[in-house]
């Protein structure tokens, strides 16, 4: 099973530099979608015993990282005609490279870190710091707002591999709080968004500036 | 009555706001339960209630005396509410009050939290809680505000899970069970590694100071205060403040046996003099008033991190600083949501004169201002001068002179400006008071905030400083 949850991983890793190095929105959402999906399988194949317990984890996940929060935001894109190209303040090159960068030196660094369990941990700690450092480039760098709704659930999702590495251990509380977190967060900003669209033009957050220190 | 009986009643008002057709008699809800929770703080300070799952929910002095200052101010704001939103009969008003209900439910729940995980969910869902109040104005300037308010704070938030989840995992390094109650963790502190408590620490002081408005994360509050009606920047600087040094608070009550508390202290007192040097400088050429008082919050703020930083002799200021800045900033903003109306403006070149518009008025915002910052008779200055004095008795002369020299400044730019406001010709921008007239509920809600930062000074009653000790006992201090 360890071999599995490895390999997904990895291709959570992978996921992170599509974004990263993609320009076109629902691209994005697509890979943010699939994301959701590989995080959602893992409850099921951690633990050694698959609980009732395990099996909901994994469903509402699921649920909410694969099919509604990519369908709402979907829905958002298609209704209020975003650009389906995000501007970058940095070029895609560049923005590919930091992170790069920045992953390896996670990857070398988190080596000199404590584990529980040496061997099955050190890959939940690499991914979720990188994805966590990915998720940041993406906020900083990108224009649209939108991006930045991506940027922010690819933060959750860094967490959340994280909280792979407690979750047998501490009660589920944690997760559903989380995951409702996560739901009204987004519809909250995806109502945000609609009423952007009403008030602006188009989803920029260039022209999110006129409240500022003259 | 258990905090069971409590989440019934606020459920029914809930209900209630929903099925209540008539749009005149709902504000009333509110204001029923801002009294309703009032006499359920007054129940729970003077019995000794017990709690169903003590490991998880259960009140204790430094979650009751939070919640005390949170209760006063909402019970003001609830009464203030009463009058403010038949000045808005367009608006409707469903939305505010269940926002304002889901408020009061989710602070009291963090404030009663005895888990770091259901104390970051609930401090996450009051924080959402005021989203849509902020959006109440629906202005393209609320909106930006909004987002930005809504985005920032998502960010510290999630920073700060990472936080929990890093302390969680050393705590399951020690043990080989994992846990996140607060008194577990407390114990195990010296046990954990430190590597994974220092990035523990780092990221939950993060996360929770720009939830707090620390500079430099404070760039969200300017706008969100700015644009949030007065009431609600009233809940934002006072509640969520709050809500956010309890937060610290507990992270210092986890770390406080461990070696990590040094660089806790050294990363709040660094965050604290950056905020006192953000507010100086912005508070000095501001032109709005509503941005004003949100950078008088960031100094606020800055001084209880300072409080915080300065360690064990701190934290009786710390608290006490905390309780009275949340009452004090209520007549802030709900005064100068009143001056807003008058003039229908907040750019200080509209505002002058506002003593022979509306002198009663005047009298409430200069006696707030002179309160906020931090002058006697108040009792904001009791707990700055306590930290002043801890400052000097660690001998850390270098920070108490740039504490009292930013303190100064940010005195002069407040003074100034509201000498402007309150004083000088009657400005053209004035309307007449036929347009709007500050109600009876109104100024007696401002006037009862600014009786109690009063006479706090000379007088705590004997049960509230129990509670303070005590509290500062829970954080490993005798006084």
């Amino acid at each position: 099973m360890y071999f599995i949850v490895s390999q997904l991983l990895i291709i959570v890793l992978l996921l992170n530099f599509g974004i990263l190095g993609s320009s076109r929105i629902r691209f994005h959402i697509k890979l943010v979608a699939l994301q959701g999906l590989i995080l959602g399988i893992i409850p099921i194949l951690l633990p050694e015993r698959i609980e009732f317990h395990h099996i909901a984890v994994s469903v509402a996940l699921i649920t909410f990282k694969a099919i509604i929060i990519p369908m709402f935001l979907m829905k958002t894109v298609r209704k209020v005609k975003i650009k389906l190209e995000v501007e970058n303040y940095i070029s895609f090159t560049c923005s590919v490279l930091l992170g790069a960068a920045g992953t390896t030196l996670i990857f070398v660094f988190s080596k000199m870190l404590p584990l529980a369990d040496v061997v099955t941990d050190i890959y939940f700690v690499q991914i979720a710091i990188s994805t966590i450092f990915i998720a940041f480039i993406v906020m900083i760098s990108r224009i649209k707002a939108i991006s930045h709704v991506i940027g922010y659930l690819l933060l959750e999702n860094g967490i959340l591999i994280f909280g792979f590495l407690i979750s047998a251990h501490i009660p589920f509380s944690l997760e559903f709080s989380f995951l409702l977190d996560l739901i009204v967060g987004i519809f909250i900003m995806g109502i945000l968004l609609n009423h952007i669209d009403r008030e602006f033009s188009s989803i920029d957050i260039t022209q999110l500036k006129s409240l500022r220190e003259k | 009555m258990g905090f069971h009986v409590f989440l019934g009643v606020m459920l029914f008002f809930i209900l209630l706001t929903l099925i209540l057709k008539s749009w005149k008699i709902r504000p009333l809800i509110l204001m029923f339960a801002g009294i309703f929770n009032m006499i359920y703080v007054f129940y729970i300070f003077s019995n000794d209630v017990s709690f169903p799952l003590p490991g998880y929910l259960m009140f204790d002095s430094l979650g009751k005396i939070i919640y005390l200052g949170y209760s006063l101010l909402f019970l003001s704001l609830s009464v203030y509410a009463f009058d403010y939103l038949k000045l808005k009969p367009d608006r409707g008003n469903r939305i505010f009050i269940i926002s304002m209900i889901i408020n009061i439910i989710t602070t009291q729940t963090a404030c009663m939290s005895q888990d770091l995980g259901i104390l970051w969910a609930s401090t996450e869902a009051a924080t959402l809680s005021i989203a849509p109040l902020i959006y109440y104005n629906k202005t393209k300037y609320s909106i930006e505000a909004t987002w930005k308010f809504i985005l920032l704070t998502s960010i510290g938030i999630a920073i700060a899970l990472l936080g929990i989840y890093m302390i969680g995992y050393a705590a399951f390094q020690v043990s080989g069970k994992g846990t996140l109650n607060i008194l577990a963790l407390k114990q195990m502190t010296t046990l954990m590694d430190d590597k994974w408590l220092l990035f523990s620490t780092i990221f939950l002081i993060l996360g929770f100071s720009s939830k707090m408005g620390l500079a430099p994360f404070h760039w969200w509050k300017p706008d969100a205060y700015g644009e949030a009606p007065g009431l609600i920047g009233a809940l934002l600087s006072g509640g969520l403040v709050s809500l956010a040094a309890l937060c610290l608070l507990r992270i210092y009550q986890i770390l406080s046996p461990s070696d990590i508390i040094i660089y806790y202290n050294n990363m709040l007192l660094t965050l604290g003099i950056i905020s006192l040097f953000f507010s100086a400088v912005f508070i000095t050429h501001q032109n709005d008033i509503k941005r004003m008082l949100a950078y008088s919050s960031v100094e606020h703020v800055g001084i209880i991190a300072i409080a915080l930083g300065i360690g064990r002799a701190g934290l009786f200021a710390a608290i006490l600083h905390t309780f009275f800045n949340t009452i004090a900033k209520g007549v802030l903003f709900l005064s100068a949501g009143d001056i807003q109306r008058i003039f229908k403006s907040k750019k200080t070149e509209d505002i002058s004169g506002l003593f022979t518009v509306s002198p009663i008025i005047a009298v409430i915002f200069l006696s707030g201002v002179l309160a906020g910052a931090g002058s006697p008779p108040f009792s904001l200055f009791v707990s700055e001068f306590l930290i002043l004095l801890n400052l000097v008795k660690i001998e850390d002369l270098f920070l108490a002179v740039l504490f009292v020299i930013f303190l100064i400044f940010i005195f002069m730019g407040i003074i100034t400006m509201t000498i402007k406001v309150v004083y000088g010709q009657k400005s053209s921008h004035a309307g007449s008071l036929d347009d709007f007239r500050p109600t009876f509920f109104m100024i007696s809600s401002e006037i009862f905030l600014i009786l109690l930062v009063l006479i706090f000074t000379f007088y705590i009653p004997q049960n509230i400083l129990d509670t303070l000790k005590d509290a500062t006992l829970l954080l490993g201090v005798k006084i």
